[in-house]
């Protein structure tokens, strides 16, 4: 997979969220870093565009300044497309679409073919910060920002366009505009748990170790035992017998999971 | 020191007996490897251990049991890795004042080694032998 120089866009004013968005915190990291981390296989290179220079340097994220930020996603994207250091495709992502997967990204960069300007999502509506512009685009960008043509759909809708149909998986919040959507994604997110097997259980399973998706909210030992059975059918007949430990001591059913704990399931023993 | 726990690699090596003064009962149980499992000839046995957990466990089982049967003394080794037939893998010694207290706890410890403690043992067939 050829990879594209990626922009993060983080020049909005995050008025209906109340404070900067991308610096919100979901499962423990920024909404900007979730965004990084799920297009840094997609990416020959990853660049904030926002209201001022360096502003997420901190974070280990390149930041530029949108000398307009004012103008919304169409400055940025002339930002975008006038930094990008050779012709050629630019992916553009917002730094609130938390619930955002690589292979999005993927299958938007299978379809690059000569001909097309851009390639982006469209559902009801276009996504245009999900999408791909190449640098052709970019007088047509410049002659928007100078007749104050703001509106990203139109010139998807005017130009060479392919519209994909939104990924099956495309959860019902994908974006956070909202303290409550970031509730919402905060609910649904899921930690992935790393369970160490010893004895029979890593023989059946064929591996040391297991790694679980657990459900959002307040997962408990109950919840893992299922997410186990469900991951790994092999381990279901076993299950009834196991006991969990978290942290190296035995742990109870109701017992409440972080993602930082050390988590083993204990089979029958066998010592002695 | 009234309770000591020792993992280590390999086979035990013959061990000092336990020396308790004031005790009226010196018990020692070795555990030795067999040379079969399950009818089928074996080389050895492999145990695996989750450690610190197994350590710990085998700590908090000797002080429950030294209140309990009001034990003077506990030491207990295991085997981690590969134990050749007929070598031991597993040894208790503990010191009571009188018998009866001391035979209980020698069958409660072993009993509940087997069903907490967190060592898992598998066969190491016997090569030429059937799989």
């Amino acid at each position: 997979m050829q990879t594209v120089p990626v922009y993060i866009f983080a020049g909005g004013r995050s008025s209906r969220f109340g404070s900067d968005k991308a610096r919100a915190v979901l499962a423990g990291r920024p909404l900007i870093v979730h965004v990084a981390e799920q297009v840094l296989p997609c990416a020959s290179s990853i660049t904030v565009v926002a209201d001022r220079a360096g502003k997420y340097d901190d974070l280990g994220l390149r930041t530029i300044p949108d000398p307009d930020p004012g103008k919304g996603p169409m400055s940025g994207l002339q930002t975008a497309l006038h930094d990008c250091p050779a012709p050629g495709w630019i992916a553009v992502v917002s730094c609130d679409l938390a619930g955002l997967k690589t292979a999005w990204m993927t299958a938007l960069l299978l379809l690059r073919s000569d001909g097309p300007v851009a390639i982006a999502f469209k559902g009801e509506r276009w996504e245009p910060l999900l999408a791909l512009y190449h640098t052709n685009l970019r007088d047509a960008v410049d002659r928007r920002i100078a007749s104050d043509q703001q509106a990203m759909h139109r010139l998807l809708d005017d130009h060479n366009s392919i519209a994909e149909p939104l990924p099956a998986d495309w959860p019902p919040v994908c974006q956070v505009n909202t303290r409550d959507d970031l509730d919402k994604l905060s609910a649904m997110s899921v930690p992935v748990m790393t369970i160490l097997l010893f004895g029979q259980l890593a023989e059946k399973a064929d591996a040391r170790q297991i790694r679980v998706n657990l459900p959002g909210g307040n997962p408990t030992c109950a919840d893992l035992r299922k997410a186990i059975a469900a991951t790994e059918p092999r381990l279901a007949p076993l299950l009834p017998v196991c006991r969990f430990a978290v942290n190296q001591a035995f742990a109870p059913e109701d017992r409440l999971l972080k993602d930082t704990d050390e988590i083993a399931l204990i089979g029958m023993v066998s010592g002695g | 020191m009234l309770v000591e726990v020792h993992i280590g690699d390999g086979p035990l090596a013959p061990g000092q007996a336990l020396v308790c003064q004031g005790a009226g009962a010196i018990f020692l149980f070795e555990g030795i490897v067999r040379p079969s499992e399950d009818g089928k000839p074996i080389a050895g046995l492999r145990y695996e251990t989750y450690e610190p957990m197994a350590q710990s466990v085998l700590t908090q089982l000797s002080q429950e049991l030294l209140q309990k049967h009001e034990l003077m003394a506990v030491r207990v080794e295991h085997s981690r890795g590969h134990v050749p037939v007929g070598q031991c893998s597993f040894r208790l010694q503990l010191a009571s004042k009188h018998r009866k207290e001391g035979l209980a706890a020698m069958d409660e410890f072993i009993d509940r080694l087997k069903q907490d403690v967190p060592i898992w043992k598998t066969p190491v067939p016997l090569l030429g032998g059937r799989p």
